[in-house]
């Protein structure tokens, strides 16, 4: 050994760069001495410090020598490699006084530090980078046992500080921005929140936008840099302007490059350098275009524009933006609320204009009236209507005073005249008033008051209009049982409670009740009148006493009403308060409120008219149907004197009525309780006793949308509140006639329908209800008049439906368009049975006056018999027609004459267009015949036609595709009983083949040879196309499967945990399967590329093959512990790769078969031969694997053959089959023995030289394709 | 220090760039990972970019313009020959190994078939980035990985 070359020790080795540069440093010129003397817990250090990824240095000896790793080397930055060997007090002399105690606490107490997420400055990356690193100081001791250095370990924060600095400003700017009230607040904590990261951003600027132009409106402290900054930037400007404008167009942000050199030196922020970019933040609303403005902020200089770094200011962007759209949102909140109050001002001071317009008219009414009702001359008769009118003008009155009331509360108008009241007095006097009507309604009603001498103040005049209004609506929506009225004092509280056993009130409706004109629809009160202000002036009147009004409720059980004011008056205004006043009226008022609830009780008998001349039969009937009294008094006056009028108080009783009366019209108010007039209309449509009754509505509701609601539902005509007598007349009589006249028309048509000798029915409505039909339809249908009549057509003949007339029908009925059906086949259950039957019908649409479909007439004829007589002449002549079609001669037919009358389609096989006309009896095969055998044809068919014989002739005629061919006509008359022809049935048979069949034998040969020729040569390209194919199917199958492989893996990988056992189990299911694919796709394509490719020859030295092979196959080989014994190989001559992949398939296989029990041993022996003048090599593999059965030992080699399971070994089947190719390309052979469970011998004959070279694929003639079936 | 930035992926396959860019975000964030779907596309991009990628991979079957062609464009472009092309192919065929060697690729990198190969392949290639050659670094970097496994 030359001692002059020192030997690198093995704690050296490795350890990249700075292994390297440890290697070569002159150590025996430091304090260290050399490599060998250097004590065993370096030397161990180092190993462990070069075989680290993690940066670490370490200090040697007093003077902390310094070694460092390749990691390392960004840490310790500019110093490198200087740093090498140098003590750590001359390397880190800029942070020595900071890191100088705590080595030494290391070195001389041996005790570890560390220090957490220390900044770094460092270039990693090729630039000046911001970095965090942890690092801890841990003493080594020497081979003596005391400290002799110290090792250094970094770990790498810097991530995890920066996300989490960044997702502080996040999280603080979305606090800070929730529920701001203004634009300039969101601004304002924006700048103050970015303020506080002054590492991400060392400065920002905000501008707004207007006009195109960015204002700054604020910005964080700029100091010297305050100036230079643009206080207005052109957003049509270029430069920053464009760039402002690109980012508001884009809505994302933007890299302001060169910031100095655009706003010169800017704030540093936390850093000791200036920021270089700035990031640009576009403020923009989702809706609007114009930006609302601009964050400009200064980028950390110390970081790239990175994803995570523009991704963390998009995010900044968001949060400004959602800030703003907040504050946006509740601005318009707030004009919209301004807006609404502005809206309801102005309708209360409509009521109360148009409320007091309304009181002069009804005085001037009144004073008349109450003069002509003191007459005592008057007439009983006037004086019952004038009771009316007088009646109603007080209502009118009542109601007028109540919304100008109201209205005068609303608009805070009221302020209430209080005085000091016996609270119990006043009370139950007020509902004692209504005792009568309560009684009356067969009704109870309890008044409770508990005597008080408490002082209680109140308005009385409102303190009336709350106890009459509660009291009022308890008997409007209360049909039995009882109401009660309690008045209690307690807690300096007076408390007044309404209860009653009415309808109740549901739960949603209970908190708009007292909303002014809500009313609760559709439910059954005494009357449906009503301002829908009660309440809700209820609700003021408490107010203004400073009190508070509640309701509870039970639906269908009933409802109480709870008012509770203070006693005293310490709560109400001194100038309210009127003490000289004790002693109160109850006023006029409750005798309004008394008259109005009197009248909603059922019939008051006493205005029943005398005039009802109910029983004249020769007037028409009209009923009636209104529930308020008083207008059906005043409609019946009217109605009396031409027509028979029949009243109903309800829809209910109106509906009970109409069965009753059958009315010629029927007059319905739509307001009423019980049912109102929509409900009853549609009743009266539905039922087939009252369909056809005309129907007028009257209704207060007026305006053309009510109207046509009216018209919509079905009614005839519509009358609107309040209308004059005449215009009542002339419509009612109107309505009359047209009904009348509908109905004889309708009349008309059931004649007609019931007299028709074709079955004919009536279908009315959408549901095809039968309304009227005939004896002659039932006979068709098999169904009688009482299981059909008034039913649904497709209920009575449900298979209708089934066979599509369902259809048919509605499609009749919603376009009225009629429908024409010609021999429909049907069918029918007639009495039980299925019968199919033809028809011929139509159905027309039936429309109204107001030209509306309301109905089908439905016409039908049987014409089954018909049809099926004619379908079956058809299929007699259709038959025929197929038979002589079938035939492989010309079929004809003709005349007496001669002249053709069909001819079959094998016509078709024959040249020309002119045969084609054999309509007019010439078929056009004079022009046909061969010139030559023309003349001879033409005498024996003229001497056939005239002697009546068996016509029969040889001659040739001209075929389609231009040839002539020989053909034997032969044609047989029919005769009549008198011997005369009626008719020639013939044939034209080609019997060109067998007289041209010697010619034809000949030429078939010729033209054999030649197909086989072609064949051949297709053949050839199909092969190659095949195997083109095979390579392209492959690499194209290698991708999805590739895909399911990665992701299959990926599954496993990101989610396998996650996974049940099952799942997990599936999954390797899948990803076996996907592995014997993938490996058959692999064998596949070396299978189809052996084919295709040329291949160069070359010398091979099988002995680096196997060399080769053996590395390749490395795991494999470790993983079965088995051993490869080879003996020295030759070279030969070959395709390098196919003798490779012969091999490694080959060792592979042994491989892959190897028995359990035993650890796998392959032999490779060989010997050179002579054989034909030719020097071979024969090599054997011998392996103690699981072997075959001998009889298995030539089929090995076919494509896809395999011998064991496939779950037990893996393998495509493809392996062996392309090793025997690669050795019959090679000229050469393969052979295999085998015993079952013992091992097999796979032996190769190779020839040393290949003679033709260079060798090529396969040429057709030993061509095995990979898809040819064997 | 040699500095990698940038790879340019040259694939049309969607799932192949994705995983792609996504493995070599998670391995390291630093490297960008630029993106054409043929040659033609990437091809025009380089010859106005002014930022060139410090390695391009290349698939072979692509549409426009196929591998194949990209490499002996870019090849014979000045200003652009020198820039590494690796192949990133699902093929591996020995035939389009010998192409592209002749074409002037650096090495052969056939799509790994499971994510934790390409996961294993992109710590190998993203840590031979690193180095002072990094096509012949990351060419290394793949033939030991492979032998490894």
């Amino acid at each position: 050994m030359n001692t002059n070359v020192s030997v690198i020790p093995e704690f050296l080795a490795g350890g990249g760069e700075m292994g390297a540069r440890i290697r070569e440093y002159d150590w025996a010129a430091t304090p260290l001495g050399p490599v060998d003397t250097w004590p065993q817990s370096l030397r161990t250090c180092i190993r462990i410090m070069l075989t680290s990824r993690q940066p670490i240095w370490i200090g040697w000896g007093k003077e902390l020598i310094k070694f460092y790793n390749d990691p390392y080397k960004a840490i310790v930055g500019g110093k490198h490699p200087w740093a090498l060997g140098s003590p750590a007090s001359v390397v880190w002399k800029d942070i020595w006084k900071d890191i100088e105690p705590m080595l030494r606490q290391v070195m001389q107490e041996d005790e570890g530090t560390y220090v957490e997420s220390q900044l770094l400055i460092m270039e990693r990356n090729g630039y000046a980078e911001e970095t965090y690193y942890t690092f801890s100081y841990t003493p080594i001791p020497g081979d003596d046992g005391g400290t002799a250095g110290m090792i250094c370990a970094n770990v790498d924060n810097t991530d995890r500080i920066i996300s989490e600095r960044q997702l502080k400003t996040l999280t603080q700017l979305g606090k800070r921005l929730a529920g701001l009230q203004a634009s300039r607040d969101v601004i304002q904590q924006t700048i103050y929140t970015l303020e506080e990261n002054p590492q991400d951003f060392p400065f920002a600027l905000f501008y707004t936008v207007s006009d195109n132009r960015a204002t700054l409106v604020n910005a964080t402290e700029l100091g010297d840099a305050a100036p230079q900054v643009p206080a207005e930037i052109d957003l049509d400007g270029p430069g920053l302007g464009a760039l402002l404008q690109r980012a508001a167009l884009l809505r994302q942000p933007q890299i302001l490059e060169g910031l100095e050199a655009i706003m010169g030196a800017m704030p540093m922020g936390s850093w000791t350098i200036r920021p270089t970019k700035a990031v640009i933040l576009p403020i923009v609303s989702a809706t609007v275009k114009e930006p609302y403005g601009f964050l400009v902020a200064g980028f950390n200089p110390y970081r790239l524009p990175d994803e995570k770094y523009m991704g963390f200011c998009s995010l900044i962007m968001d949060q400004i933006m959602s800030g703003f759209a907040d504050v946006h949102l509740l601005e318009e909140e707030r004009k919209r609320t301004a807006a609404l109050a502005e809206i309801d001002r102005a309708k209360t001071a409509f009521f109360s204009n148009i409320s007091h317009e309304f009181r002069t008219p009804l005085t001037l009414l009144l004073g008349p009236i109450e003069e002509a009702l003191q007459n005592p001359a008057i007439d009983t008769d006037l004086k019952a209507q004038l009771d009316i009118a007088y009646r109603n003008a007080l209502r009118m009155q009542k109601l007028v005073n109540t919304l100008l009331e109201f209205s005068r509360i609303e608009a805070e108008r009221v302020d209430g005249k209080f005085t000091r009241v016996d609270i119990c007095r006043l009370t139950v006097d007020l509902a004692s008033t209504f005792r009568s009507a309560v009684e009356k309604a067969g009704m109870a009603l309890n008044i409770e008051c508990s005597y008080t001498e408490a002082e209680v103040y109140v308005d009385v005049e409102m303190w009336e209009k709350i106890v009459l209004n509660l009291l009022s609506n308890a008997f409007k929506y209360t049909n039995q049982g009882h109401i009660d009225v309690r008045v209690q004092v307690a807690d300096e509280q007076v408390l007044l409670s309404v209860t009653d056993t009415g309808i109740g009130i549901a739960a949603d409706q209970l908190n708009k009740i007292f909303d002014r004109f809500h009313r609760v629809e559709n439910i059954q009160g005494r009357s449906q009148e009503g301002t829908g202000i009660g309440l809700a002036m209820v609700k003021e009147l408490v107010k203004i006493h400073k009190g508070n009004i509640s309701v509870s409720s039970h639906p269908g059980a009933g409802s109480t009403f709870t008012v509770v004011i203070p006693t005293g008056k310490a709560h109400l205004e001194d100038g309210r308060i009127e003490e000289n006043d004790p002693d109160t009226i109850i006023s006029k008022q409750a005798d309004a409120f008394l008259q109005e609830a009197l009248k909603w009780l059922p019939e008051a008998p006493q205005y029943e008219a005398a005039t009802n001349d109910a029983s004249d039969p020769a007037l028409y009937k009209v009923l009636l149907a209104d529930d308020n009294a008083d207008m059906r008094e005043y409609v019946q006056r009217l109605l009396a004197h031409q027509f028979r009028v029949i009243t109903a108080v309800n829809g209910e009783d109106a509906f009970s009525k109409m069965l009753q009366y059958k009315p010629d019209l029927l007059l319905s108010d739509i307001m009423m309780p019980k049912l109102d007039g929509f409900g009853l209309l549609q009743q009266v449509r539905n039922h087939p006793d009252t369909r056809h009754i005309p129907v007028i509505f009257l209704s207060a509701r007026a305006g053309e949308e009510s109207k046509v609601e009216g018209l919509d539902a079905g009614a005839d005509d519509y009358l609107v509140k309040p209308f004059s007598a005449r215009e009542l007349l002339a419509r009612v009589e109107a309505n009359i006639k047209i009904a009348k006249s509908r109905i004889a028309a309708e009349n008309n048509v059931r004649n007609m329908i019931m007299q028709s000798p074709i079955p004919m029915v009536l279908l009315r409505g959408d549901t095809f209800s039968i309304e009227i039909v005939n004896e002659k339809a039932l006979e068709l249908w098999g169904r009688d008049h009482e299981n059909a009549i008034n039913k649904p057509l497709l209920e009575v003949l449900p298979e209708l439906d089934k066979q599509g007339f369902g259809q048919i029908l509605h499609e009749v009925y919603t376009s009225g368009v009629p429908y024409h059906g010609n021999e429909i086949p049907l069918e029918l259950m007639r009495f039980g049975k299925p019968e199919q039957l033809y028809l011929n019908f139509i159905y027309t649409p039936l429309r109204d006056a107001h030209n509306v479909v309301t109905g089908i007439i439905a016409v039908g004829v049987d014409v089954s018999e018909q049809v099926i007589a004619r379908r079956a002449v058809e299929q007699n002549e259709q038959e025929l027609t197929e038979l002589a079609n079938a035939m492989p001669q010309l079929v004809w037919v003709a005349g007496p004459k001669g002249e053709t009358v069909y001819i079959n389609n094998r016509l078709s096989q024959f040249a020309g267009e002119r045969n084609l006309q054999y309509g007019d009896g010439y078929w056009g095969w004079v022009a046909l015949t061969h010139p030559q055998d023309l003349a001879p044809t033409e005498t024996a068919w003229q001497k056939a036609i005239a002697t009546g014989s068996v016509f029969q002739f040889e001659h040739r005629m001209l075929m389609k595709d231009g040839s002539y061919r020989w053909h034997l006509s032969r044609g047989i008359p029919q005769k009549d009983d008198n011997g005369q022809t009626l008719k020639w049935f013939g044939t034209t048979t080609d019997i060109h083949t067998a007289r041209e069949y010697a010619a034809l034998l000949e030429q078939e040969v010729k033209n054999r040879t030649h197909e086989l020729q072609e064949l051949n040569i297709a053949l050839q390209r199909s092969n190659e196309d095949l195997q083109q194919f095979a390579h392209v199917a492959s690499h194209d199958l290698k991708e999805p499967v590739r895909k399911i492989k990665t992701f299959s893996n990926r599954l496993q990988y990101e989610y396998g945990d996650l996974l049940p056992e099952k799942g997990k189990t599936f999954l390797d299911k899948v990803q076996r399967a996907t592995e014997r694919i993938f490996s058959m796709i692999e064998g596949v394509l070396s299978y189809s590329t052996l084919n295709a490719a040329e291949q160069e020859i070359e010398k091979v030295d099988l002995n680096k093959t196997l060399a080769d092979i053996e590395e390749d196959l490395e795991v494999s080989i470790q993983q079965k512990r088995a051993r490869i014994v080879r003996s020295e190989l030759p070279v030969v001559e070959g395709a390098s790769i196919l003798i490779y992949q012969l091999f490694y398939n080959l060792i592979n296989n042994s491989l892959k078969f190897a028995r359990t029990d035993e650890l796998p041993v392959i032999h490779i022996t060989c010997s050179t031969l002579q054989e034909g003048g030719q020097d071979y090599v024969e090599v054997a593999i011998t392996d103690n694997g699981i072997g075959f059965e001998q009889e298995y030992a030539k089929r090995i080699f076919d494509t896809f053959t395999r011998l064991n399971a496939k779950d037990k070994f893996e393998g495509t089947g493809l392996g062996l089959a392309l090793c025997k190719k690669i050795v019959e390309r090679h000229h050469g052979s393969i052979t295999a023995t085998g015993i079952r469970d013992e091992g097999a011998v796979f032996t190769i004959l190779l020839p040393l030289i290949q003679i033709q070279r260079p060798f090529k694929a396969d040429s057709n003639g030993s061509n095995e394709n990979l898809f040819t079936n064997r | 220090m040699a500095v990698t930035r940038t790879f340019l992926l040259i694939d049309d396959d969607t799932d192949d760039r994705e995983l792609f860019a996504e493995v070599l975000a998670a391995v390291d964030p630093v490297i960008t990972c630029k993106q054409a779907i043929d040659g033609e596309e990437a091809f025009r991009k380089l010859q106005k970019g002014t930022e060139q990628p410090d390695i391009i991979f290349l698939d072979i079957n692509l549409p426009v313009m196929n591998g194949w062609q990209f490499l002996r464009k870019i090849k014979t472009a000045d200003g652009l020959k020198d820039i590494p092309v690796i192949m990133y192919s699902t093929s591996s065929d020995q035939n389009d190994k010998e192409t592209a060697n002749v074409l002037g690729a650096s090495c052969f990198l056939t799509k790994p078939n499971s994510y934790k190969d390409l996961k294993g392949l992109m710590e190998a290639i993203v840590a031979a980035a690193r180095q002072n050659n990094p096509a012949t670094a990351i060419c290394k970097a793949i033939a030991s990985y492979r032998r490894s496994q």
